[in-house]
């Protein structure tokens, strides 16, 4: 909500500075999320009136217009506006004077007529464009009649001000208004004073006499349910004259921030901005039979909302209906056909006090939003409604003499009920804030904000204010308490917990593992959105992923099945910022839609590309590669102590027969491969990637318990074989023969060379072993580690017809 | 053979000034001087040189043997006292090792964590597509209230979404166990924020909450200030400002002394050496009544703050999709 701080001051007094006024606010809970200062930037700018208007002799363009500046005597000047004529009271800058924009004006001849001063346009001016018309915005400026004829400009306008946006909390509706800040500013100055608030400080009328309520044929007014509308008053106002507003109604609604539309609205308007109270104005003549009820919606009931919409009413919406059908949404939005129009003779203004989840409910339905929907939403004053809004406006219809006489208030409602008292505990309160609190400590604080309690022993009986719709329970006063006390003023203190040792789930351990040992491998981890376009993802081949049914964009319309779409997006920015390697994992939820229902699990996806090393004057570059990706796994895996295997996998991601399923025991843990070139290329990244994605919670499962092993502490005996089989032939197969025939003494075997081609036989390859030997009691003999891989060749050769190139010692 | 005892003694010369350690040096002082050597050669043949020139050869291989001794000495001395053993250009890079990194976020979010578990909090955690009953309803804000404008939801189907903020891991720990608990949760939430320097419809929040007998707003007031300590350095300090929450009373919005000025004013604070990190307060008594919890024994509070937030003031990021970018040059800076 925006506000000048000339409104403010209007309204009641107080010596805060803009700076102060804003962390004052700030302290009770009131946040002022932004302040602009405007400062008169123009001089010598007087209100004149036009006393003659004719074509400039020689310039067709031009008008000659004779001004009358009261005291200041007489000015023509001309002008290129069209929009003067004689009798408008317009703004002028004399020779000597400036506009806001900088402009000296000097007296100027256009023929031989002089032009002493400039008439001036609000952007001339610097008003603010946002709070005027669009009449007000089209040529020269024309104050109204209220405005005095050779007085300075800023003394007819209200032009050097401050103007805040307040942004107020969804129980803070109170605040909502000029009424409701000039509220708080009181119960600022009453604490700051150590005095109870006073209402009587506010310049507001606020009279507080019920009106004369006549409720009959004229206009009959009937609620069906009290529960969604406590009262309601109609105010009928006959022979009404519309047109623009007056001068003065007009500056006071530019110091509220509300831009004019007509002399209706704008009463309408000055009501929900400088009392919180959302008020509407239907054509009396076009409600049948002149009735008002407050209902609930019907099925199959419609209304053309003022916008022009046809809209389908939910049933049970909180409608105003005349005899036949719904003639508004109750506190939302007017219908069209009961609006008033520049032919309307009787109106009826509606004031009333609605449930807040009644409008909320339909607000939300029709997906519109008002600021009188905004206001209920959030609560009204009750007794606002009854007591202060229908004479104000009463009052406000007799000053701008809208219509020739008010008829009659009809209404149903009153009186309105009173906000019921509340029992409240001092130990309990103490107990709660860790203070040590009295009751008269208690009285004072809620006596700023003209909360009324009685004290019985240690127990209070508290009553809001009829504007405190939020206080309804008893730690809503506890909070009162510290918003008066002040928040810092409580003692803090190192929580008196017991001790004890925080514990986290085993999958939150893990995941910190993996991030620790993936990037001590080199990788860096990425966080990507883990939102996908589903059609990106059908056609890569996967099942469709859960679909969101309000989306932000159609390329986030989904969740995210697979790691892989964020991450080469992530590669995908990188190497065209000219990176020549990624190499990346990250960690988080997947989804799956399976029978209806959504499931989700904790995934790890890895993908390289490009370079996997750098290079510099020692090292040599490395290109990513299956085997790198093979080996990070490897690595992951042996740190989790995951016993495990690999086995031919075709899935839509990985290219066939380059892609393995990893498995352990009977436990699926994922798949690597080489990223398919077609989800490569569906997902911008055109270069060989590889990728591997792990289920989190399968690695979780599989982990198993480390329990120590006795190990040799004699010198181990290493010896290498080189063997030539058939390239059909797996290395896996050959450890396979290797381990089961060298006997419980072999250690370790690692694979240090595999090749085919060159001068080897064409479907043959040469694969090398390196093994090595120990014993757990004594130190072997060369001979007796012979032996063993003598047993190893003979198996090679027989089982697979491996041809032994070397036995190296 | 004058010309001989000249050409040992140059070449024995040359040798030594090229020594580039006192192994060569000694290497130098073998082959000339050792049993075999040169000089012992020369030494060996006085006997059969002529008995007329025998003493004048005899002295000039004596002064050759002299000389080359204390050569030899003063080459090992000069070598050990003033030549560097190595020539190595300590400028030039060391071989390249792996130089992975956790993202920002993670270090940010597992630092959080060993703040709270050193204080005895449990690390919970919840599902991310979420019932409404969990994210909205029994956190006390009712279908239909303003409240649920302040956080614009992505919805899967009627009655599920996903999660706005990590608040339903709350309920659900709650309803699996009785007080006390003493427990944060740390999780990616989902708001239908357009994407811009300070919204992304994807971040990270971490909550607390503690229920017990006799939890008061002062202990909130002190675990925040050890949290903001052990995160932020223990210099910072805490305020509350009064605020709205639907799932406490009294909610207060937290702000810390501006760790980038120390609370003098600088612009990341807007001048007022504060800066706003999120929101706490007591647990509503709604949301106790509705996991079952005995409100006339326990109460307790609750905080949850950005984890993206935390991160921007500690490293001084002013863009937040910065974190989902995934740029080396970001990552690679923490």
């Amino acid at each position: 909500m925006r506000i000048k701080l000339s409104a403010l001051h209007a309204t009641i007094d107080f010596d805060y500075t803009p700076e102060e006024l804003v962390t004052k606010l700030g302290d009770v809970g009131i946040e002022i999320e932004s302040m602009e200062t405007t400062s008169v930037r123009f001089s010598d700018v007087f209100v004149a009136r036009v006393t003659h208007a004719a074509p400039h002799p020689t310039h067709q363009k031009l008008q000659l217009v004779d001004l009358d500046l009261g005291p200041r005597g007489t000015a023509s000047v001309c002008t290129a506006a069209t929009n003067v004529l004689e009798g408008d009271i317009v703004p002028v800058v004399v020779p000597g004077g400036r506009t806001a924009d900088g402009m000296e004006i000097a007296a100027r001849m256009f023929g031989a007529v002089e032009s002493s001063g400039m008439l001036c346009s609000w952007k001339e001016l610097g008003l603010d464009g946002d709070l005027l018309s669009a009449e007000e915005k089209e040529g020269i400026l024309h104050l109204g009649a209220g405005a005095v004829v050779g007085s300075l400009f800023e003394q007819a306008w209200p032009v050097g001000d401050t103007s805040f946006e307040v942004s107020v909390t969804p129980d803070r509706g109170d605040a909502l208004s000029v009424l409701g800040l000039a509220r708080w500013i009181e119960v600022l100055k009453a604490r700051q004073a150590n005095q109870p608030f006073d209402i009587g400080d506010i310049k507001l009328p606020l009279p507080s006499a019920l009106p004369h309520a006549r409720n009959d044929g004229e206009l009959m007014v009937t609620i069906e349910d009290r529960s969604l509308c406590s009262s309601y008053i109609g105010v009928l106002v006959q022979d009404v004259v519309s047109g623009p507003s007056s001068h003065a109604f007009r500056t006071q609604l530019y110091q509220l921030c509300v831009r004019p539309v007509s002399r209706i609205v704008d009463m309408t308007n000055l009501c929900l901005k400088q009392y919180g109270q959302p008020t509407h104005a239907f054509d009396y003549d076009r409600l049948l039979e002149h009735r008002i009820i407050v209902r609930t919606s019907l099925p199959g009931e419609t209304i053309v909302t003022l916008d022009g919409v046809l809209r389908l009413l939910e049933p049970g919406t909180l409608v105003i209906a005349d005899a036949t059908a719904p003639v508004a949404v109750a506190g939302v939005m007017g219908g069209l056909a009961s609006s008033v129009t520049a032919t309307t003779t009787r109106v009826v203004f509606e004031i009333a006090h609605f449930d807040p989840r009644a409008v909320a409910r339909s607000s939300r339905h029709l997906g519109i939003k008002t600021d009188a929907a905004y206001l209920y939403e959030r609560g009204t004053d009750p007794g606002l409604t009854v007591s202060a809004v229908p004479s104000v406006l009463s009052a406000l219809v007799r000053e701008q003499c809208l219509g020739s006489y008010i008829s009659r208030v009809a209404s149903a409602g009153i009186p309105v009920p009173v906000r019921p008292s509340l029992s409240l505990d001092l130990v309990r309160v103490n107990g709660y804030l860790g203070s040590d609190l009295g009751t008269e400590d208690i009285r004072r604080l809620f006596g700023y904000e003209g909360i009324t309690s009685r004290v019985t022993g240690t127990t209070f009986s508290v009553t809001p204010p009829s504007f405190r719709g939020d206080l309804t329970a008893w730690p809503e006063y506890v909070e009162e308490i510290v918003r008066m006390e002040g928040f810092d003023e409580f003692p803090s203190h190192a929580p008196r917990l017991l001790l004890r040792r925080g514990s986290e789930s085993p999958l939150k351990t893990l995941c910190k593992r993996l991030r620790q040992t993936l990037a001590g491998i080199g990788l860096v981890e990425s966080r990507t959105v883990s939102f996908v376009h589903q059609e990106v993802v059908v056609a890569m081949g996967l099942p469709p992923a859960p679909l969101l049914l309000n989306p932000l964009t159609e390329d986030w319309d989904a969740l995210r099945p697979t790691m892989v779409v964020g991450l080469a997006g992530a590669a995908l920015r990188n190497l065209s910022r000219g990176r020549e390697g990624f190499a990346s994992f990250e960690t988080g939820k997947t989804f799956s839609v399976r029978d209806r229902s959504f499931e989700e699990e904790t995934s790890l996806g890895i993908l390289l590309t490009g370079k996997w090393q750098d290079t510099n004057w020692t090292t040599p570059a490395l290109s990513s590669s299956i085997f790198v990706l093979k080996g990070i796994a490897e690595s992951m895996l042996h740190d989790l102590h995951i016993s495990f295997a690999v086995a031919p996998f075709d899935g839509p991601l990985l290219e066939p027969g380059a892609s393995v399923l990893i498995s352990s025991g009977t436990t699926s843990l994922g798949t690597l491969g080489i990223l398919r070139h077609e989800v490569g290329t569906l997902l911008g990244l055109e270069r060989d990637a590889f990728y591997a994605e792990f289920s989190v919670d399968a690695l979780l499962k599989s982990m198993s318990t480390v329990t120590f092993k006795e190990f040799s502490k004699f010198p181990s005996i290493r010896r290498d074989i080189a063997v030539l089989v058939d390239s059909s032939v797996t290395a896996g197969e050959l450890q396979a023969i290797i381990t089961e025939n060298s006997g419980p003494l072999l250690k370790a075997t690692v694979v240090f060379d595999s090749f085919q081609g060159g001068s080897l036989p064409a479907g043959k390859k040469s694969v090398g072993f390196s093994m090595e030997f120990a014993s757990p009691d004594r130190t072997l003999l060369g001979e007796e580690v012979d032996v063993l891989v003598g047993f190893v060749e003979t198996a090679l050769a027989s089982r697979v017809g491996g041809i032994l190139r070397r036995t190296r010692s | 053979m004058p010309s001989t005892i000249d050409e040992i003694r140059s070449a024995l010369e040359a040798r030594l000034t090229a020594a580039r350690d006192a192994q060569d040096v000694r290497n130098a002082q073998i082959e000339y001087l050792g049993k075999k050597g040169t000089l012992t050669a020369l030494l060996k043949q006085i006997s059969t040189v002529s008995q007329d020139q025998r003493k004048q050869f005899g002295e000039q291989v004596n002064v050759l043997k002299q000389w080359a001794v204390q050569a030899i000495e003063q080459r090992l001395s000069e070598l050990s006292s003033t030549t560097r053993r190595y020539d190595i250009d300590f400028s030039l890079p060391g071989q390249l090792m792996p130089t992975g990194r956790k993202h920002i976020l993670t270090q940010v979010e597992e630092e959080v964590e060993s703040v709270f578990l050193s204080m005895g909090f449990d690390i919970e955690d919840g599902p991310e597509i979420e019932q409404e009953y969990f994210n909205f309803e029994a956190l006390n804000i009712p279908a239909d209230h303003p409240a649920r404008d302040m956080q614009d939801t992505f919805y899967l189907a009627p009655g599920t979404l996903l999660r706005t903020h990590t608040s339903p891991i709350q309920v659900r720990t709650m309803k699996r166990e009785k007080p006390p608990i003493r427990m944060i949760a740390t999780g990616r939430c989902y708001r239908r924020d357009a994407v811009d320097a300070s919204h992304t419809p994807v971040f990270t929040q971490v909550e607390g909450l503690v229920i017990d007998k006799g939890i008061t707003f002062a202990d909130l007031k002190g675990v925040l200030q050890e949290f903001v300590r052990g995160v932020f350095g223990p210099s910072t300090t805490v305020k509350l400002l009064p605020s709205f929450f639907p799932f406490v009373e009294p909610g207060a919005e937290t702000a810390i002394s501006c760790p980038i000025c120390g609370g003098k004013g600088c612009p990341t604070c807007k001048n007022s050496g504060w800066i706003e990190m999120g929101g706490s307060g007591m647990v509503h008594q709604n949301v106790l009544q509705e996991v079952g919890y005995d409100t006339s024994i326990y109460q307790g509070f609750a905080f949850g703050w950005g984890i993206e937030r935390i991160a921007m003031i500690k490293y001084g990021i002013r863009d937040i999709r910065m974190f989902y970018d995934n740029d080396l040059d970001f990552l690679s800076q923490f």
